[in-house]
């Protein structure tokens, strides 16, 4: 294909595909299933302290009672029995890449972890199954006094009342099933905390990969950055493919202080026997500025909206999304925004595309309290149809109760202009390379939000999508 | 039998905790008498047949109360214009099917009004012949204590067009549902809703328009004023079946607060299962914009007359498709009784 | 002359399901290195008739051939054709979010020379000739056409003439929406065109002011789908002055 190379670099098809077999010798798997028993033996393997081991088999009593959701897509098909709640390798997280098992650390290699961590990232977490297997943070930015390493160390190291006191306080294990089940087996993932005035110029990147076989992985993101700090934090997750159901069912707390700042951004390439079930959430005081950018790609089933509570005056978010939903993916995404604190501010932009018997679902929550006087929230949703075959649905609810709130919403439904394709053909381009331009043009307002490097992995899943062959 | 229904649900359900998915009313259905609700209808070139129409579409709580409250009425046909006056006396229930004749062009001015009674419900069937136009003019100006349900389903055939104009003003809680089958090749729905709400009053509104097949258009409008503690929920579905080619559907909403205790909700859906269609939906929602009332000021308006002006403007253009100088002035002077 | 690079035969089209017909049984033929011009009332197939050459889908060719350069392209896409060397400048440019000018430009250059270009070579070229259209360079840095103004998007189209450089180039309603000035820089980057790479010209227009600086070899009149007279470039001043009445009533 010599065709549009200029335009959207060459992909390695297998990229994200390839896996090593885990053997029993390095690896310990939990049996399958979510019990009593095996949620004592995580918190005992993770050395839990009290608190943490009975929140843990409260959170499991609570799963266990709760009911599925009942809008949304059908997960009848996820045999909880079938899930291994906690897969780790024997060796501890490294500082280094050379300490890294040689198997996990290629596997990082191939997705070009390490690689951007010295171009281009202030810290790096990487997670492989159930565990961080690599921690890492620039000797400048630790300087600061920036803190990033996994929740199981923060609280080891002097950080444990910080994480008691925002630990799920934000996603309540009585929110959804999953977040109680997420409460009852989490492992793994990152802690982040910027001190008061402190900007962190490049990135934090968390990379989050489930290798095993029919395995959930259950991390945790908390990330609280005090007053007037800024940063970004990037997080990035992929799976090989396997004919068993896999889980992801993480949780994700933010904590933005008064006039911080915090973007989050995220590229899912989760493979598509992948039911993601994954809640996010974020808490904005005064003057504080939360930014979501979210490109989700992967996945079988996916319900992700992420969450952001404006509850200090003056506090703003932007959630800019896109959502490519293919063959046998089932994709409901969107977001929620309450409005609580006085001049609060919200734009969403999402964009979906559906292809090949994809099903795409932009689902939208907008709250606007009472109180939350002169808030201003503007909504805006694009879906392209790329076929007849696929469906692209549009939900987006509002909740306005306060009489001076100013919100504006736009929902469109189309296709790819026959007239554009016409015209980049008659400029020399394929019909199938004016299709791929024209799509990632569509999604270039989400592209454009993200790194370098990063808009251009975008581009490389649109064009790999785009061209039929299975990611 | 008093029984609890889930009305006005939506085709496609949002987050469970938000309460918008549909809304559960509790009926007796035994009391509903369909004796109470009296139907003057003038003109319209009626033929009357027993023939039985069923309607493609899943059962629903709607059609589970009238099924309990009465068997279906008989089937009008109609070729000519019509004016249609319904008075809902007592608790009442009212089961309709109107027909308009192939290639007719029909105007229908509805009036639902009350005379005391604590339930009013009425279901009507429109089927849209090929080629036949209908226009339907609906008011309604219940009493204020008042329990309304309407349900509306319509079947549009080949190259028919069917406009609804409507007005709600009265009653205490109404719910609204429409269910819209663009049925046959070329045939257009518009739909233009208008509400001035005050006191307490609930509307709930339902209304889907599904393009079944190709080159079908639909538009639907809804606009409204809320005012001291009222409350409007509006669920829109515009449904783009698969195979409907060339269609094309918009919703809208433009809703003005006025008080700090109202509350408005709004779930517009589009469903789409087709790649060549165009589907939209805009909403603004919010007070009266700055710039309009500093424009009025420079005119000599102060804010409340401005606001007033407004109000009487949006409605205007509603209340002047009326010919019935009665309802009209009817109408007119309901409006001013909120505005006062 | 003997040279014929393109070659429409009896060519008839239609658009829509219902066939509605736009093109009747065309005749023209074009010498390498001429300049044709195209002039017709509103809706007389003239767009349709550049469309067709490109090979854009709308219009099914119900009878006719299209020969380019001895070859029989009636069945080829649009992207085939570009690479045999034709052209089309759009009368309403598409707007193409993502791509710069600048990569579109190289993409599709390369796309049709079949070879890599050197940047610096690339760029130079295309330095020049935004310069000689008077295009800010500015321009070559942002999206394709994303909110340019009509101007600036018919520059676009004869800056890409002038980059691409077609064996074969159908200009439509190039002129119109411009101002007097914009008029002369498009001509001038037409006529650059014509003189530097011996070009070859349909123009679709009914406006003389962009012909002032360009020597025509042939004007065809097209009414109702049919061209109803052809004559030297002379006609073309006789109809800017006594309008297509003669024809369309004859």
């Amino acid at each position: 294909m010599a065709n549009g190379k200029t335009i959207i670099n060459d992909i390695d098809h297998t990229r994200y595909d390839f896996r090593y077999a885990e053997s029993s010798e390095e690896y310990i798997r939990e049996d399958d299933g979510f019990t009593e028993d095996i949620v004592k033996r995580i918190s005992e393997e993770k050395g839990d302290p009290e608190w943490m081991r009975d929140f843990r088999l409260k959170c499991l009593d609570l799963y266990n009672k709760m009911d599925m959701p009942c809008w949304g897509p059908s997960i009848e098909e996820l045999d909880m029995n079938k899930i291994a709640s906690y897969v780790r390798h024997k060796s501890d997280m490294k500082n280094n890449w050379e300490d890294v098992p040689s198997d996990i650390k290629e596997t990082f290699e191939k997705l070009g972890i390490p690689q951007a961590e010295r171009l281009s990232l202030a810290g790096v977490g990487a997670q492989y199954d159930s565990e961080i297997v690599y921690h890492n943070l620039k000797e400048e930015v630790a300087k600061t006094g920036v803190v990033y390493t996994d929740i199981e160390t923060a609280m080891k190291t002097g950080y444990e009342d910080m994480v008691r006191e925002h630990f799920m306080k934000l996603i309540t294990p009585a929110d959804h099933k999953y977040a109680a089940l997420h409460g009852a087996v989490w492992s793994g993932g990152s802690f982040v905390y910027v001190p008061k005035g402190v900007k962190v110029d490049i990135p934090l990147q968390s990379y989050f990969r489930l290798n095993a076989s029919g395995a959930g992985q259950f991390e945790h993101t908390m990330i609280i950055v005090d007053e007037g700090a800024d940063v970004h934090f990037i997080e990035g997750c992929s799976a090989p493919k396997y004919n068993v159901a896999n889980l992801h069912a993480g949780c994700v707390e933010l904590f933005v202080r008064k006039n911080a700042r915090l973007r989050y951004s995220t590229i899912e390439n989760w493979s598509k026997n992948m039911f993601n079930l994954n809640t996010k959430r974020a808490l904005i005081e005064e003057g504080g500025k939360m930014e979501w950018v979210s490109g989700s790609f992967g996945s079988h089933i996916s319900y992700l909206y992420p969450m952001t509570i404006l509850k200090g005056n003056g506090s703003k978010m932007t959630y800019t999304g896109i959502t490519f939903s293919g063959e046998g993916q089932d994709l409901d995404t969107g977001c929620k925004v309450v409005h609580s604190g006085a001049d609060t501010s919200s734009v969403i932009t999402a964009k979906s595309i559906s292809k090949s018997g994809g099903i795409g679902m932009f689902r939208s929550s907008v709250v606007i309290e009472k109180k939350a006087r002169n808030a201003k929230c503007s909504v805006s949703c694009d879906s392209l149809m790329l076929d007849s075959i696929s469906r692209a649905d549009t939900v987006p609810a509002m909740d306005i109760r306060a009489y001076d709130a100013d919100v504006g919403h736009e929902a469109k439904i189309g296709r790819i202009s026959d007239e554009a394709v016409f015209y980049l053909m008659s400029r020399g381009m394929s019909e199938e390379d004016a299709k791929a331009l024209i799509v990632s043009g569509f999604a270039d307002s989400v592209s454009k939000e993200l790194p370098m490097e990063y808009a251009v992995e975008m581009n490389n899943l649109i064009k790999i999508e785009m061209s039929g062959h299975k990611a | 039998m008093k029984g609890s229904f889930n009305v006005n649900t939506s085709p496609s359900l949002t987050f469970a905790k938000l309460n918008m998915n549909g809304d559960n009313v509790g009926i007796d259905t035994g009391k509903l008498n369909r004796d109470n609700v009296r139907q003057v209808i003038t003109g319209g070139g009626i033929t009357e047949s027993d023939e039985r129409i069923v309607i493609p579409l899943p059962k629903t709580d709607e059609d589970r109360i009238f099924e309990l409250a009465e068997p279906a009425e008989k089937v009008m046909r109609l070729t000519e214009d019509a004016s249609i006056i319904l008075e809902f006396c007592g608790e009442s229930a009212i089961q309709r099917v109107i027909r308009v004749a192939s290639k007719k062009t029909v105007n229908v001015i509805e009036v639902t009004k009350g005379c005391g009674g604590d339930q009013a419900l009425c279901s009507t069937r429109y089927i849209l012949e090929e080629g036949s136009r209908l226009k339907l003019i609906r008011i309604q100006i219940l009493d204020k204590g008042t329990l309304y349900i309407d349900d509306l389903k319509a079947v549009l055939e080949k190259d028919s067009y069917l406009e609804v104009v409507r007005i709600d003003l009265g009653s205490h809680r109404s719910y609204i549902g429409s269910h819209v089958l663009l049925d046959g090749k070329n045939a257009e729905y518009k739909a233009h809703g208008d509400y001035l709400l005050n006191g307490d009053q609930r509307l709930d509104i339902n209304m889907i328009a599904d393009h079944i097949a190709p080159d079908t258009v639909s538009d639907m409008r809804y606009d409204g004023v809320l005012i001291d503690s009222a409350s409007k929920l509006f669920r829109g579905t515009l449904d783009f079946k698969s195979g409907c080619k060339g269609a094309k559907g918009s919703e809208n909403e433009e809703v003005i607060l006025l008080s700090e205790d109202v509350i408005n909700q709004s779930l517009p859906i589009i469903l789409c299962g087709e790649e060549d269609v165009e589907g939209n939906h805009g909403a603004s929602v919010g007070k009266i914009s700055d710039e309009i009332i500093y424009y009025l000021a420079t005119r000599g308006f102060d804010e409340e007359s401005a606001t007033k002006l407004i109000i009487r403007s949006k409605f205007n253009t509603a209340v002047s498709q009326i010919y019935d100088e009665k309802i009209r002035g009817d109408l007119t002077r309901r409006i001013e009784e909120v505005l006062k | 002359m003997s040279d014929i690079i393109l070659e429409i035969k009896d060519l008839s089209t239609t658009v829509g399901e219902e066939k509605t017909p736009i093109l009747r049984n065309v005749d023209l033929s074009v010498a390498r290195g001429e300049t044709h011009i195209i002039m017709g009332p509103n809706g007389a197939g003239k767009s349709t008739l550049g469309f067709t050459v490109m090979g854009s889908p709308v219009y099914e060719v119900g009878s006719g051939k299209i020969i380019f350069e001895g070859e029989d392209i009636t069945g080829l896409s649009a992207d085939k054709r570009a690479l045999k060397g034709i052209y089309l400048s759009f009368q309403n440019p598409i707007e193409v979010p993502g791509i710069s000018m600048r990569s579109f430009l190289r993409s599709s250059l390369q796309q049709i020379t079949g070879e890599r270009i050197k940047y610096s070579d690339f760029n130079k070229r295309l330095e020049e000739a935004m310069e000689l259209i008077d295009m800010d360079p500015s321009y070559a840095d942002r999206d394709v056409n994303v909110g340019f103004s009509g101007g600036e998007k018919k520059k676009a189209e004869i800056l890409q003439l002038l980059m691409l450089r077609p064996k074969l180039a159908i200009l439509d309603e190039t002129d119109s929406g411009l101002d007097v000035d914009a008029v002369r820089t498009v001509s001038k980057g037409i006529r650059a065109y014509k003189d530097k790479y011996n070009g070859t010209l349909i123009i679709i227009t009914h406006n003389a002011a962009i012909l002032e600086s360009l020597s025509v070899d042939k004007t065809h009149i097209l009414v109702k789908g049919r061209i109803v007279g052809s004559g030297s470039g002379d006609l073309t001043d006789e109809i800017n002055r006594k309008g297509f009445e003669k024809y369309i009533n004859g």
